[in-house]
């Protein structure tokens, strides 16, 4: 529900409740039965709650407008990953090798 | 479907704060609809202009039973006359009458004493013409002590009104006197 269906919902079941109330009132009043009042009132606030509760559509006509995406900033230069050390290693023991058969 | 399902999952919450305010705003306009119940009936209530007043016709001691010390206090059985019209007091916001029937004495100990002897719950307008003679009481006539003997005791008709929405309160008719005997019988 966005901002405009809030008000709107709002608005509805604020005048709905007493507008039921009211007409429940008077016919209670000319049957000399406050059951009635109450029942008038009862059903006007059990519509209210089904029509302002639920996120309908009619609540949803003004979505709210968000800003565009900011670009993600620009990732750092590569670090050395697992396979250049092996690499590095791989040399190092290379160059070992070597070195002993030259003592030999 | 996809977005109003997305903006569903996002604001849930929202749910209940709505069911809430509508809710509470709802029991709101109910405490006004309640007030103004009242106040339609309030001229009627309060006997302002030409309404019609409950009337009582009659209430009178009949006969009394018998006059005796019981386990040290006082105690007399009695029956009595009543005939009453409660009908005016009847509109759309009383519920109920709880009538009774009030005996009030003045003894040496207390300035006032107050004793239910009989009552009846009335709650319909048919109901509200009460007529019986020689009825006998519910709830003895019990003094504190023992200075029941010699005195004047006043009978009233109380009726309670018990509303729908607002306030109780209570009227009474007039008093019919009489005297219990100088000695136990």
């Amino acid at each position: 529900m966005d901002y405009k269906g809030q008000k709107l919902a709002e608005l509805l079941y604020t005048y709905l409740i007493v507008i039921f109330g009211v007409i429940a009132w008077i016919f209670g009043y000319f049957k000399q039965s406050f059951k009635v009042t109450f029942q008038g009132w009862l059903a006007g606030l059990i519509f209210c709650m089904v029509l302002c509760v639920p996120d309908w559509p009619i609540y949803n006509r003004n979505p709210v407008e968000w800003l565009t995406e900011i670009p993600p900033p620009k990732p750092k230069p590569a670090k050395s990953t697992g396979e250049e050390d092996k690499a590095v290693e791989k040399d190092k023991a290379v160059e070992k090798k070597k070195t002993k058969n030259r003592k030999r | 479907m996809l977005l109003s399902l997305e903006s569903g999952t996002r604001s849930m919450h929202t749910y209940w704060v709505r069911l809430n305010a509508v809710f509470f705003y709802g029991l709101n306009v109910l405490l006004g609809l309640a007030v103004m119940t009242w106040l339609s009936c309030l001229q009627q209530d309060l006997g302002f202009g030409d309404y019609p007043q409950p009337v009582i016709h009659k209430i009178k001691m009949n006969d009394l039973l018998s006059l005796r010390s019981h386990g040290g206090v006082d105690r007399a059985l009695l029956s009595f006359d009543l005939a009453a019209d409660l009908r005016p007091a009847f509109h759309w916001n009383l519920k109920q009458l709880f009538v009774f029937v009030l005996a009030e004495y003045e003894s040496e100990s207390n300035k006032l004493n107050q004793v239910i002897l009989w009552d009846k719950i009335v709650e319909t307008e048919e109901d509200a013409q009460m007529a019986t003679d020689n009825a006998y009481i519910k709830y003895a006539l019990v003094d504190q002590g023992n200075e029941l003997r010699n005195t004047t005791v006043n009978l009233y008709v109380v009726w309670d009104h018990m509303p729908v929405t607002g306030r109780l309160f209570m009227n009474r008719g007039k008093g019919s006197p009489f005297e219990l005997p100088p000695s136990y019988r």
